[in-house]
C-alpha cells in the first residue's frame, strides 16, 4: 500500500485541514503552513477535492441587462445546469426575434396600417394648408412657395400684382391688403410653429401602431420560455422586462431610414444584443462542487473585472463584458491560493478580505474602488459568496499575519502546519520506503533496488540534520530520486541503485562547491590561515557554516583572543566594528559572564580581553562558535596552548554547559576537508556538543575515516571537557578548599585573574585614582575595596 | 383611347416646382427606342419679382416661420437657382438614360418661341398637372400638340394621363 503523496508525517495537519473544511464558514478558511516544495499544495488540493466530492453543485450565475439602469446589470441565479440552458435559449429567442419582428413589419397588415396612419397624418396637415390657402383666396392673397418658405402677396385674376398694379389700387384696398398679408402670415407663422407638434403626433401613431405589433410577435416567442422557467421567479420578472423593453423600443429592431451620417446608424445587433445572457458561472447538473487553485491571483484574476470594447475611439462596456475570477468560479467550493502571491499582487489581499467580510463578490475595477479613475463603468451586482479558501504559505508568513493583521486571524482561523520530518523509527521508515516507491511510480522512473531506498533514507536524515529524524521535504526527494534515474539510466541500468543514489548526491554538491573548494584551496596555500598542527596559546578553530543556495557547506575559522590588565571587558571585536550579530553578540556576553562568574568570583574582573575572528570580513551570526571562544580566552588567560588540529564548535551557558548547535554535519565536514588536504594523521578532530551526536549524519568518507582511526569526533558536554581536549591538560575541578588542582587550566586562569586584580589595585593606590577606578568598576570593585 | 400617331419631338414642360424626373421617365417611356428629338421648355414666370417689388412683402421660413425681407434680389436668385437647378437635373438624368437634349427657358413674354417649340402634331408636351393652373396653358391647349398630364401618385411613381391630343 503505497504511501500517498505528502501525507507521510502530515496526520496533524491533514486532521487540521479537513477539520477546516467540514466546519461551517464564518472565518474557517485554512492557512497550510509548511516550507516551500513538502507537496503541502497537492495534499490539500487532493483534500478538498475529497471534501468537494461530498458536496452539493453550486447554483450557476448569470449577467444579464438591466433595462431600467444599463450601469447595474443584475444577476440571475439558477440550479446547476440551467444558466447554460437559459443563456442558449435566450440565445435562439435572440434568433427568432431577429426574423419574426422584420417579417412583422414587412407583413401587408402592417403596411397597411402604416398607410391609414400616414394618410391621416398627410390629410390633416393638407386640411391645415387647405384652410390657410382658402382664407388667403378668399382675400385676394395668394401664397408663393420658394425653396425655403413662403411669400404672401396680392393676387387678382390669377396674377401676383407688381408694385405698379397695387399702386393703382384705391388706398383702402391697399390698406387692406396689407392688414390681411399680415393676419395671415401670423397665422401662417402660427401654423408652422405647429408643425413638430404634427409631426410628434404622427411618429406617436407610428409608435403605437410598432408596439402593436412587436407585441404580437414578442408575446408569441416569449410564452413558451416563460412556461420553461416559471419556477424560478427571479427569471419570470426578467422576462417580463424583456418583453416590455421590446415592445418600447420596437422601432430598433426593424430596417430604418439611413441616416445622413453613416455612422450614426444603429447597429441591429447591438439591440438584440441587450437580451444576451453573460453566463459568468455555469456548472453541470450533478458534478461535484469546484476545487480551484488560481496560480496567478492578481485581482482581476481573483475578483474578476469589467471589460471594455473600443467605439470610434472611445472604450464602451456592458454587462456582457464582465467577467468573473477564481473567487466565483470557486464559489459554493473550494479556492487554493499561495499566500505569498495573494500578498505580492496589488490590492488584492484587502480585496479578498473584503469578499470574505461581506460574504459577496462586487466586481469592479480597483482603479474605481480606490478613486484612481473617473471613467464611469458598471456596477454590476454582487454575487454572495460561500467558498472555502486554503491559503498555503510559508511559516513566517502566518506569523507575521496573525501579528499584525487581526482581520487575518478572524477570517483564517484554522492552521495547518506541514511537519519538515517525522521520527526515523522502523514504522516511519518502512512508511517511507513505500512513499519513495510510489513517487517513483508517478514520476515514472525505474524502480528503487533495497539498496537504493536505504540510501534515500539516510540521505533524507541528513537532509533532517539528524539522524533520528527523515526529511519530509518533497521537492528536494522528488529531485533526488530523478537525478539518481538518470544516473541509473546513464550506466543502463534498468534499476536505479545505492550507487545511483550515491552518484546523485556527490553530482548535486560538486554542481555547487565551487565556493567550498576556493576555501579549502586558500587554506591550502596559506592564503587563509588555519593551522592543522602543533599548539599555540590564544588561538581555536572554531567551524562556521556558508548557506549558497541549496547548498550549505562548513570551513573552520581561526579565532584568536589577546587578554592584559583591564577592567573587566572581553571586547568583541566582530561587535565593535558591526560585523557581528545579535547572537552572535550575546553568546560573548554570555561567555564573558561565564568566565567571571568561574573565575572571579571573589576578585574584581582586573581584564581586558579580545576576540576576534581572523580574516573574517563579511558578518558573524550565532552562537555557535562560543564553546570556542570561551576556551581561546582559557588559554590566553591560561596560558595553556590549544591544539590545532583540533577544531571546535557548540555554545556555552552562563554555568559552562555546553549546548546544541546547527549545521554540525557541514562544520565536521569542512574541518575534515582541510585536514585530508593536509593529510589526516588520527591526531585530527572536531569537538561537538554532545546533544548534537544525535544529528550526525556525516558523509561516507568521513565516517569511515573515524572508524579507520584517522579522524576523531570528540562529544562533550561542559567547557572543561573541551578545555582538556583541546589543551591537553586538565582542566581542573574545584576541591573541597574551593581551589583548583596544581597546574590545572582552571587553576592558571584564576591565578592569572588574581594576578591583573592584584595589580590593578596595586596600579590604582598608586596612581590615586582608587576612586575612579571604583566608579569604573562597578559593584565588582566597590566589593573589593570594601573588602 | 389615344391613337397611335408620329412623334418627332418630346416636350418636357418644367416649372420651379415640376418632379423633373417623373417628367423624365415619362418622356422616355413615350420615346421608347426611337430617335426622337427630346427638348425641356423650362416655363419661367415672374411671380417672385413681382411680389418683391412690394416693399412690405416678406419670405416666412418653411421651418422656423420667422420672416425676413424678400428683395428683388432675393427673387432674382431664386428664379436663377431655381432655372439652374432644372438644367442640372435634367442633365444629371439625360446622361443617366444616355440621351441628347434641349433646353429652353420661356417666359410668359415669349409667345414666338412657345409657338415654335410645340406647335405641331408630330410634338408631345409631358407635364404635371399643376401646369394647368399657369397662364400658359391656355396658349398651349389651343396649339396642335399632344399633352400628357402625370398624375403623382407618390413618390417615385407615376401614371401618365392623355390630356389632350390633335383630335380634341
Amino acid at each position: 500500500m503505497p504511501a500517498r503523496d505528502g501525507e507521510l508525517g502530515q496526520q496533524r495537519a491533514i486532521d487540521a485541514i479537513r477539520f477546516g473544511l467540514r466546519l461551517e464558514n464564518g472565518g474557517n478558511n485554512i492557512y497550510v503552513m509548511g516550507r516551500h516544495g513538502s507537496h503541502r499544495h497537492d495534499l490539500a488540493e487532493q483534500l478538498a477535492g475529497e471534501f468537494a466530492a461530498g458536496q452539493p453543485t453550486p447554483d450557476d450565475w448569470c449577467y444579464v441587462n438591466n433595462f431600467a439602469f444599463p450601469e447595474r446589470p443584475r444577476t440571475l441565479r439558477f440550479p446547476a445546469g440551467r444558466g447554460a440552458s437559459f443563456k442558449r435559449d435566450m440565445a435562439e429567442f435572440i434568433g427568432e426575434l431577429r426574423l419574426a419582428i422584420p417579417a412583422a413589419f414587412e407583413g401587408d397588415d402592417y403596411r397597411t396600417q402604416l398607410k391609414a396612419v400616414e394618410a391621416q397624418t398627410q390629410k390633416e396637415l393638407e386640411q391645415e394648408w387647405k384652410t390657410l390657402e382658402a382664407k388667403a383666396e378668399a382675400r385676394g392673397i395668394g401664397v408663393l412657395q420658394t425653396p425655403t418658405g413662403y411669400v404672401l402677396a396680392p393676387v387678382r385674376e390669377g396674377q401676383v400684382l407688381g408694385d405698379e398694379e397695387f399702386s393703382k389700387l384705391p388706398d383702402e384696398e391697399r390698406e387692406k391688403v396689407q392688414k390681411s398679408i399680415q393676419e395671415l402670415s401670423d397665422e401662417l407663422q402660427t401654423r408652422i410653429e405647429r408643425m413638430p407638434q404634427l409631426r410628434k403626433k404622427h411618429r406617436e401613431r407610428v409608435k403605437e401602431l410598432n408596439r402593436e405589433v412587436t407585441e404580437a410577435a414578442v408575446g408569441a416567442l416569449l410564452q413558451d420560455l416563460k412556461a420553461r422557467y416559471a419556477d424560478i421567479e427571479q427569471v419570470g420578472m426578467y422576462l417580463d422586462d424583456v418583453q416590455a423593453n421590446i415592445i418600447e423600443n420596437s422601432q430598433d429592431f426593424h430596417e430604418q431610414e439611413s441616416p445622413p451620417i453613416p455612422f450614426l446608424a444603429r447597429d441591429p445587433a447591438q439591440s438584440f444584443g441587450q437580451y444576451e445572457v453573460n453566463l459568468l458561472v455555469g456548472h453541470e447538473e450533478g458534478a461535484v462542487a469546484p476545487v480551484v487553485f488560481e496560480a496567478n491571483p492578481s485581482y482581476f484574476n481573483l475578483i474578476g473585472k469589467v471589460e471594455h470594447r473600443s467605439e470610434m475611439g472611445n472604450l464602451v462596456t456592458d454587462f456582457r463584458l464582465i467577467r468573473g475570477g477564481a473567487l466565483l468560479d470557486a464559489n459554493g467550493g473550494v479556492l487554493i491560493l499561495d499566500m505569498h502571491r495573494v500578498l505580492t499582487r496589488p490590492f488584492v489581499w484587502d480585496a479578498l478580505k473584503q469578499a470574505l467580510f461581506a460574504g459577496q463578490v462586487r466586481i469592479e475595477s480597483p482603479g474605481e474602488t480606490y478613486g484612481f479613475v473617473s471613467t464611469t463603468t458598471l456596477k454590476p451586482e454582487p454575487i454572495p459568496l460561500n467558498i472555502k479558501i486554503i491559503f498555503v504559505g510559508e511559516r513566517w508568513l502566518y506569523y507575521l499575519l496573525a501579528a499584525y493583521d487581526s482581520e487575518f486571524s478572524d477570517l483564517f482561523k484554522i492552521a495547518a502546519d506541514f511537519d519538515d520530518e517525522l521520527p526515523r523509527n522502523e514504522d516511519n521508515v518502512d512508511a517511507f520506503a513505500r512513499l519513495v516507491a510510489d513517487r517513483v511510480r508517478v514520476l515514472e522512473l525505474r524502480p528503487f533496488d533495497r539498496d537504493a531506498v536505504a540510501r534515500v533514507v539516510e540521505e533524507r536524515a541528513r537532509h533532517a540534520e539528524d539522524s533520528e529524524r527523515l526529511s519530509t521535504h518533497m521537492r528536494s526527494l522528488e529531485d533526488l530520486l530523478t537525478q539518481a534515474n538518470y544516473w541509473a539510466r546513464d550506466r543502463d541500468s534498468d534499476t536505479v541503485g545505492a550507487e545511483d543514489v550515491a552518484r546523485a548526491i556527490e553530482e548535486s554538491v560538486r554542481r555547487q562547491n565551487r565556493s567550498q573548494l576556493k576555501i579549502v584551496d586558500a587554506v591550502r596555500r596559506n592564503s587563509l590561515l588555519i593551522d592543522t598542527e602543533g599548539a599555540v596559546v590564544g588561538q581555536v578553530n572554531g567551524l562556521a557554516v556558508i548557506s549558497l543556495g541549496e547548498h550549505r557547506f562548513g570551513h573552520p575559522m581561526r579565532i584568536t583572543a589577546t587578554t592584559r590588565l583591564g577592567s573587566g571587558k572581553v571586547v568583541d571585536i566582530e561587535r565593535e566594528v558591526e560585523l557581528g550579530g545579535a547572537i552572535h553578540s550575546k553568546g560573548v556576553m554570555i561567555l564573558s559572564a561565564a568566565l567571571a562568574s568561574r573565575y572571579a568570583r571573589d576578585v574584581p574582573m582586573a581584564v581586558q580581553a579580545n576576540i576576534v575572528f581572523e580574516q573574517s570580513y563579511g558578518g558573524v551570526e550565532g552562537d555557535s562558535a562560543s564553546v570556542a571562544e570561551m576556551s581561546v580566552l582559557i588559554s590566553s588567560l591560561s596560558d595553556v596552548p590549544i591544539r590545532q588540529n583540533i577544531a571546535v564548535t557548540g555554545s556555552v551557558n552562563q554555568l559552562g554547559r555546553v549546548q546544541v548547535i546547527g549545521g554540525v554535519n557541514e562544520k565536521i565536514e569542512g574541518f575534515f576537508d582541510v585536514c585530508r588536504e593536509r593529510g589526516l594523521d588520527g591526531s585530527h578532530g572536531v569537538v561537538i556538543p554532545r546533544d548534537n551526536v544525535k544529528h550526525l549524519m556525516l558523509r561516507e568518507d568521513v565516517v569511515s575515516a573515524v572508524d579507520a582511526g584517522k579522524f576523531n569526533i570528540y562529544a562533550v558536554t561542559t567547557i572543561d571537557e573541551a578545555v582538556n581536549i583541546l589543551t591537553g591538560v586538565d582542566a581542573g575541578e574545584r576541591g573541597e578548599d574551593g581551589l583548583f588542582p596544581e597546574g590545572s587550566v582552571n587553576r592558571k586562569v584564576e591565578e592569572q585573574l588574581i594576578e591583573y586584580a592584584t595589580k590593578r589595585r596595586k596600579f590604582d593606590a598608586e596612581s590615586g585614582e582608587d576612586k575612579s577606578f571604583r566608579r569604573s568598576s562597578g559593584r565588582q570593585a566597590q566589593t573589593d575595596g570594601e573588602g | 383611347m389615344a391613337k397611335a400617331k408620329h412623334t418627332d419631338r418630346v416636350l418636357i414642360a418644367i416649372t420651379e416646382f415640376s418632379p423633373v424626373d417623373v417628367l423624365w421617365r415619362a418622356a422616355l417611356r413615350r420615346i421608347g427606342d426611337t430617335q426622337v428629338e427630346l427638348l425641356a421648355l423650362y416655363f419661367s414666370e415672374d411671380h417672385w419679382q413681382r411680389a418683391a417689388s412690394l416693399p412690405f412683402t416678406r419670405e416666412i421660413s418653411r421651418v422656423s416661420g420667422a420672416r425676413m425681407e424678400f428683395t428683388r434680389q432675393r427673387a432674382e436668385q431664386l428664379h436663377s437657382e431655381a432655372i439652374d437647378r432644372a438644367r442640372e437635373l435634367t442633365r444629371r438624368l439625360a446622361a443617366e438614360s444616355n440621351r441628347t437634349f434641349g433646353f429652353e427657358v420661356l417666359s410668359s413674354k415669349d409667345i414666338d418661341r412657345l409657338k415654335h417649340f410645340v406647335a405641331g402634331t408630330g410634338s408631345i408636351l409631358i407635364a404635371s398637372s399643376p401646369i394647368t393652373r399657369l397662364p400658359f396653358f391656355p396658349l398651349i391647349s389651343s396649339l396642335d400638340c399632344r399633352i400628357e398630364l402625370v398624375e403623382l401618385v407618390r413618390a417615385g411613381t407615376a401614371e401618365p394621363t392623355e390630356a389632350s391630343d390633335d383630335d380634341n
